[in-house]
Order: C-alpha cells, then structure tokens, then sequence
C-alpha cells in the first residue's frame, strides 16, 4: 500500500465523516484531562485544609487560656498554612502544564520535566508532614496529657524512635510505590515519546 | 447559546477548521464516546491558548498543536492506562464498515496507523494533509531532515503492517 496514493481518498472521507459541532457548547465544558483532574485535586486540598483550620480557630477560640494551648493551636494552625501552601503551589506548577500552544517536542519536554518536579515536591512534602507529625507526638505531651499520648511516652525512647524511623521507611515505599502506579507508566510513556522526538 | 464577541469569534474560526479536528480525533481516538470526549476536551484546550495566540504562526498550524499535544497528554486513563498500539486495544477490521476499493484500503490504513507510536501518527496525519516540511516542523518541532527520515521509515512500516493485515 502506498501512502501517496490514499491521499484524494483521506480528503473525501474525512469531509464525509465530518459532523459539526456546537463550538460555542463546548467551550463551556469543564476539562476532563489528567491536567484539570490534578488541579481539581489540589485546589480540594488546599480547601480542606483552609477549612480544618478555620473549625480548629472557631473550636478553640475560648480555651486559648495558657501557654501551652497557645503553642499547641499556633503550631497546628501553622502547619495547616503550611500544607495548604504545599498544595497551592502544586497547583501552581500544574497549571504550568496547561499551555498546549507550543510545538510537540517542546510542550512534551516541559510536560515531562513539571511532572516529575511535581512527584518529587510531593515526596519531599509527605516527609516533611511525617517529621512534624512525628514531632508533634513527641512534644505534645509535655503541654497536653492523654491516655494514649502517655501510653506512648511510657515507652523506651529506642522503640519509639525505631516505630518512627519504620513509619517514615514505610511512607518512603508506599509513597514511591503509589507514585510509580499513578504516574509511573504515564511518565515512561511520555519520555518515551520524548526520545522520539531527538 | 449567547455569546461574547470573543466566543463567537473563537467559535467562527475553529468552525472552519472542525474537519481538521475530526482527523486528529480519528487517528487517537478508537470509539465514537472517546472521539467525541478528546474532540471537546482540544476544544477547550484551544480556548484556554486562544488569548495567547497572536497570529505569529497560521491558524491551522496553531491548531495543529494544541490538538496534538491534547491528543498525546490526555491518552491516560485514570486506571487503565492504555496506550493505542497495544494490539489489544486495536479495532479490529472486521468491525469497520465494510467497502470495496478505496474506502477498504483506507480503513487499513487506519488499522496500521493505529499501531504506530503517537508522534509517528501526527507525522502520517500531516503529511496526508498534505502539509509542508516546513510547517511539519513548526508544529511537531522536529527538524525537516530528521522529518524525512522518520517519513521514509514510516512509510516502510506502513508498507509492512498493510502486508500482514
């Protein structure tokens, strides 16, 4: 078969297959891309988190009453700012991504390089929510005293720091393991087509 | 549907070019449902590029590029990331409208385009249309040498799926 000879062909039968469609219509749809479902994503995280801190203020306003409780709410109100800023500027670099306009190579190379810059942020924001929280559970009980917070505390200092130190190892494995899943193929198809295009 | 000056203007220009967003969904998209939802989903991709578009380029060429760069990005699934030539996932013959002649050679073709990689399907698709080298290269950003070579060894594929279809 040759190709040349199927051109008439190729014209005729797409002016046959042509349907039209209401332009306008569409251009009021919402983006159903892998682009438009991560920003989605994003921007529901950083409105969740916005919301537990606004119920956090709202709840426990009135019981500001010492010190502790002020470090302890200040401390958990940063932290809420804090991954809220993580996933606002995860949603920032994605949008990076929306710009279709360039030629092929190049909009696929910047494709390639936001995501995997997006997975390692991810990766390095997840460990560093892990630290705080890790510290969070060693630092509360001096303010704050609860059945299993003692409990807790009650333990060698060496099994405690061994459970963190498998916790964070595990975070590593199923983070890089959920990643590779999500994205992992999508990213080696993309370089793929990458490498094509040198 | 009202409109501001805006939309109708978008919506006139890209009008005039459905046909050639309807070839770009016939060559990435296998079933009508995936057709229409990669033909809105570069719709509304080009609105979103349509106020950074300053005339630099042409129109169609313009076009081009947001409809193939929508195109390869927006293939992944949520779960079942699919990618068009695995043999599973290609429609069979028998299943396209059966016609004698040309129309028959045609739809082979569009089976052994199928089982190319997604850049070498846009390289098919623009030289069908009969686009220059030149334009080629804006769009795909590939320079015109390595367009011919990779044309030529296109070609040779074609010639070789058509053979064992």
């Amino acid at each position: 078969m040759e190709l040349d000879d199927l051109k008439q062909a190729w014209k005729e039968q797409n002016k046959q297959s042509s349907q039209n469609q209401n332009i306008m219509e569409l251009i009021h749809q919402k983006s159903r891309g892998p682009v438009a479902s991560l920003k989605e994503a994003f921007k529901k995280q950083v409105r969740f988190f916005i919301c537990l801190m606004v119920a956090m203020i709202a709840t426990q306003i009135r019981n500001l009453d010492n010190t502790a409780a002020l470090i302890f709410i200040g401390t958990y109100i940063l932290f809420c700012i804090g991954v809220a800023l993580f996933f606002y500027q995860n949603y920032r670099i994605t949008s990076e991504l929306e710009g279709m306009d360039g030629n092929v190579k190049s909009s696929l190379e910047r494709y390639v390089t936001v995501l995997q810059q997006r997975l390692k942020w991810q990766q390095i924001g997840a460990r560093i929510v892990m630290l705080i929280f890790i510290l969070l559970l060693e630092v509360v009980p001096f303010f704050l005293h609860g059945r299993i917070l003692d409990k807790w505390h009650s333990l060698s200092p060496v099994i405690r720091f061994t459970a963190y130190a498998a916790f964070l190892a595990i975070q590593y494995f199923v983070g890089r393991s959920v990643e590779k899943q999500k994205f992992g193929q999508y990213l080696i198809y993309l370089k793929e087509l990458t490498a094509e295009l040198k | 549907m009202r409109g501001t000056e805006t939309e109708k203007e978008f919506a006139q220009r890209i009008s005039e070019h459905q046909l050639l967003l309807h070839k770009v969904c016939r060559i990435y998209a296998f079933t009508e449902a995936d057709r229409k939802d990669l033909f809105q989903e570069i719709v509304i991709q080009l609105w979103k590029a349509w106020p950074k578009f300053q005339g630099l380029s042409k129109f169609s060429t313009w076009v081009y590029r947001v409809a193939i760069n929508t195109a390869i990005t927006t293939l992944r699934k949520e779960k079942d990331f699919i990618r068009s030539y695995e043999p599973a996932e290609l429609p069979e013959l028998e299943d396209w409208k059966e016609s004698e002649g040309e129309e028959e050679r045609l739809q082979l073709l569009y089976k052994a385009i199928a089982q190319l990689n997604e850049i070498d399907k846009a390289i098919v698709m623009l030289y069908m249309e009969d686009r220059s080298y030149e334009e080629m290269e804006d769009i795909l950003g590939l320079s015109q040498g390595n367009l011919r070579v990779k044309m030529n060894r296109i070609k040779d594929k074609l010639r070789q799926l058509t053979k064992t279809c």
